[in-house]
């Protein structure tokens, strides 16, 4: 059988657009890498200007046991330039999957579904082997099932005031904000940073699985998660003000990483679509939740009371 | 033509020049005029470069700095005006094939800032925006979309978007948030083949696969049929054929401009003049015709100077390559100052001066041009165009002017630099120059002088 053990096993990614059923179909194990703080100095050391995502991620990556390869994603200008500074430590295969900025042509979704395609590829030459269809469907039905367990559990306390989290991938440490916003009289009912519920895939339509199951996960992933990202990013938009109505959200705190330009130029723009739900800017160096977030996030859900 | 000394002079001392130009008989386009009147413009950067003293340069300079006028005047004429965004070089080779259309580079508008010195409000109204310094100084084309003062709104905007930089993908996202409706066209990140995978040499020599090629000819498709929309006329083959036929007299132009004055034993045209030439080629300068008599000019002097013996500068001056547009202009008469010569440039558009095919369906041959833009492969790529580019010319050194706040700078000088120390064991210094580099300026002086003496002392 294909499913045999094997020391390095693990494909490791960040993005939301990379579908981990696709992965897990080809007898590899998807792992959505949330890294920790960047300790590792190499492939890339502290740099000005490197977002502390990227650097945090590609390092660990690079670093981690039982990998089998990493996939970096073209979401933004820096992670699609992440080979170049990997060229130097090619221990571990990575792969850089072009994701459309583009959505609304369907040039733009054959990109994906050829890009898809392109990735299983490279899963095979990490030991992976190509899934019949049958395999792929189990993928989807399992991956769904999973995905409705995790999103049964609730984000945190059940009182205080609802406020939602907006902006791209965190750090593991990052995520402190959620307990703190808690402890500062808040309570998150909506996520949607990029490992939050803005960045799920659709459900899967079973017939549409069972006679094209890539067609499926091209609509379910490509088609369907809103990112800044995006051109036009109106998706985004669309999305947050209908989950922000009916949610109840009196305030969203925007988690941006230091020096990413796609979520900086929106904020007077979120801002402004947001008309009279208050959003707090905080932009994230890599080193944790510090005192000035407190004291941000404090005065912030005081003005929301 | 006259034929005086080649000199750098100031703009005081171009008004005794203007003089001399006249007495000499040069004529002068209908936008000629002296330097020193687009002061009133605004244009305070003008009184502290140093010019090319040639008329050539006198008409390149009034022809550059008349752009605003040129569109206000077509859109007043009923011209249909495109905003080609993100684009070098290939949109406007496509508009411009069809009449009545004119087409520009709303990026250009970065200059603005250090042309005029910071008294123009666009980077306060991108600051009002939210786009703030930590942009790339494009910003400043936020600016002037919200302030109407440097070029009309255009009929039709276009914009490459994916394999783009993240502060103008940031930006002009922005701009259509304004209420200005962008046709975005997807330019994928330039992989190599996989193994197997049917491949195409690319103008300027990297390889991409044919199915990439596909995908930017489609996405052009989709930008064809948007400007055939807007004009109301079919943007047939021929049409095309001919707007390629036209760009590559023009890059044929700006090409033996280059080589002659990278070359030339004496150099015959300073860097900044250079600069300026290059720019024009990309998208025209809004104004097609008059972009290729201006090149011509400049490319007549040359000749003649180099056939003269004649030119700028110690014939033994460190030969220096250049990558990336610098933001103040000042930098690159400050090269000079130091005892530098320009020989060698890559300003983010290599691609962009390479003839286009002509022995291809013209959208084809269009989507290989696109699709060989040195940004929107890997910097290891660019790095070996770099590399070829410093042999072809000789340079003996090379400068890596990073752009503030811009995304790919974080990591492709620290890739280029490499790969020229590697490859080609030369000096390199990287430089940040910002719109304004007066306060930095004795810091940038030491960094360029240190480069021109580690060249001269390694000189036999």
């Amino acid at each position: 059988m294909r499913r045999e053990h094997r020391a390095n096993r693990d494909i490791v990614y960040s993005s939301p657009c990379v579908p981990p059923e696709w992965i897990a179909a080809h007898g590899l194990r998807p792992c959505r890498l949330i890294p920790g703080r960047a300790t590792a100095e190499s492939p890339i050391p502290a740099t000005s200007g490197i977002c502390p995502f990227l650097r945090a991620f590609v390092n660990e990556a690079c670093h981690r046991r039982n990998t089998a390869g990493v996939v970096l994603v073209t979401v933004c200008d820096q992670m699609r330039r992440a080979p170049d500074l990997l060229a130097a430590t090619r221990q571990t295969p990575f792969h850089l999957f072009n994701l459309p900025s583009t959505w609304q042509t369907p040039a733009a979704r054959r990109i994906y579904r050829t890009e898809l395609e392109r990735l299983g590829a490279f899963l095979v030459a990490c030991g992976g082997t190509t899934p019949s269809r049958a395999e792929l469907v189990h993928a989807l039905t399992t991956a769904e099932r999973q995905r409705d367990a995790i999103h049964a559990a609730p984000l945190g306390p059940s009182d205080g005031i609802p406020v939602a989290l907006l902006g791209g991938p965190l750090l593991a440490h990052d995520r402190e904000m959620v307990r703190l916003i808690a402890a500062c009289g808040g309570r998150v009912v909506l996520d949607g940073t990029e490992q939050g519920v803005r960045a799920q895939p659709a459900r899967f339509r079973p017939a549409r699985t069972q006679r094209d199951p890539l067609g499926e996960l091209t609509r379910a992933y490509f088609e369907t998660i809103p990112d800044v990202f995006q051109r036009p990013n109106t998706r985004l938009y669309e999305w947050l003000l209908q989950h922000v109505a009916v949610t109840g959200v009196r305030g969203v705190v925007l988690l941006r990483q230091l020096w990413c330009d796609k979520w900086h130029a929106e904020v007077q723009r979120l801002r402004e679509a947001l008309a009279g739900v208050p959003l707090l800017d905080l932009d994230l160096d890599g080193n944790g939740v510090t005192p000035r977030y407190r004291t941000r996030l404090q005065a912030f859900l005081e003005g929301l009371q | 033509m006259i034929a005086d000394k080649p000199r750098q002079i100031g703009l005081a001392a171009w008004d005794a020049r203007y003089r001399a130009v006249q007495r000499a008989g040069h004529t002068q386009p209908a936008y000629g005029g002296p330097l020193r009147r687009h002061l009133a413009d605004g244009d305070l950067r003008l009184r502290s470069l140093r010019y090319d003293n040639s008329a050539a340069a006198l008409d390149l300079w009034n022809f550059l700095l008349t752009e605003e006028a040129r569109l206000h005047a077509a859109r007043a004429s009923g011209k249909i005006i495109v905003g080609a965004m993100k684009d070098l070089g290939t949109v406007p080779v496509m508009a411009y094939a069809l009449p009545n259309v004119v087409a520009f580079y709303p990026d250009g508008a970065w200059w603005i800032p250090c042309v005029m010195e910071l008294c123009d409000d666009a980077l306060s109204a991108a600051d009002a925006l939210g786009v703030d310094e930590s942009f790339c100084p494009v910003r400043a084309m936020l600016g002037a979309f919200v302030n109407g003062d440097h070029f009309p709104i255009p009929d039709l905007l276009t914009c490459s978007v994916g394999a783009t930089c993240d502060d103008f993908s940031a930006i002009a996202q922005r701009v259509e948030g304004l209420g200005h409706p962008i046709v975005w066209w997807e330019i994928p990140h330039r992989r190599p083949p996989e193994a197997g995978e049917a491949a195409v040499t690319l103008p300027g020599g990297c390889v991409a696969p044919v199915s990439q090629v596909a995908v930017v000819r489609l996405e052009l498709e989709r930008v064809r049929q948007a400007l055939a929309k807007g004009v109301g006329l079919k943007l047939t083959e021929q049409k095309l054929r001919a707007g390629i036929a036209f760009a590559n007299r023009v890059r044929r132009c700006l090409a033996e401009l280059r080589r002659l004055s990278f070359t030339a034993p004496v150099c015959p045209l300073p860097a900044l003049e250079l600069l300026i030439a290059e720019m024009l080629a990309i998208h025209y300068c809004s104004d097609r015709d008059e972009t290729l008599r201006v090149l011509t000019g400049l490319l007549r002097e040359v000749r003649r100077r180099v056939r003269a013996g004649v030119g700028h500068f110690d014939p033994a001056a460190p030969r220096i390559f250049w990558v990336n547009p610098v933001a103040d202009l000042r930098a690159m008469n400050l090269l000079e100052q130091v005892g530098g010569r320009l020989c060698g440039t890559e300003y983010l558009f290599l691609h962009a001066l390479d003839e286009i095919p002509t022995d291809l369906p013209p959208m084809e041959a269009l989507a290989r041009m696109a699709l060989a833009d040195p940004m929107v492969g890997s910097a290891q790529e660019r790095a070996e165009r770099i590399c070829r580019e410093v042999v072809r010319f000789g340079a003996q050194a090379v400068v890596i002017s990073r752009i503030p706040g811009a995304s790919h700078c974080a990591s492709e000088g620290s890739v280029i630099a490499g790969q020229v120390r590697q490859k080609l064991g030369l000096p390199v210094v990287e430089i940040e120059v910002p719109p304004m580099m007066d306060a930095l300026r004795e810091t940038l002086r030491t960094r360029l002088a240190a480069l021109v003496e580690t060249v001269k002392e390694s000189q036999p």
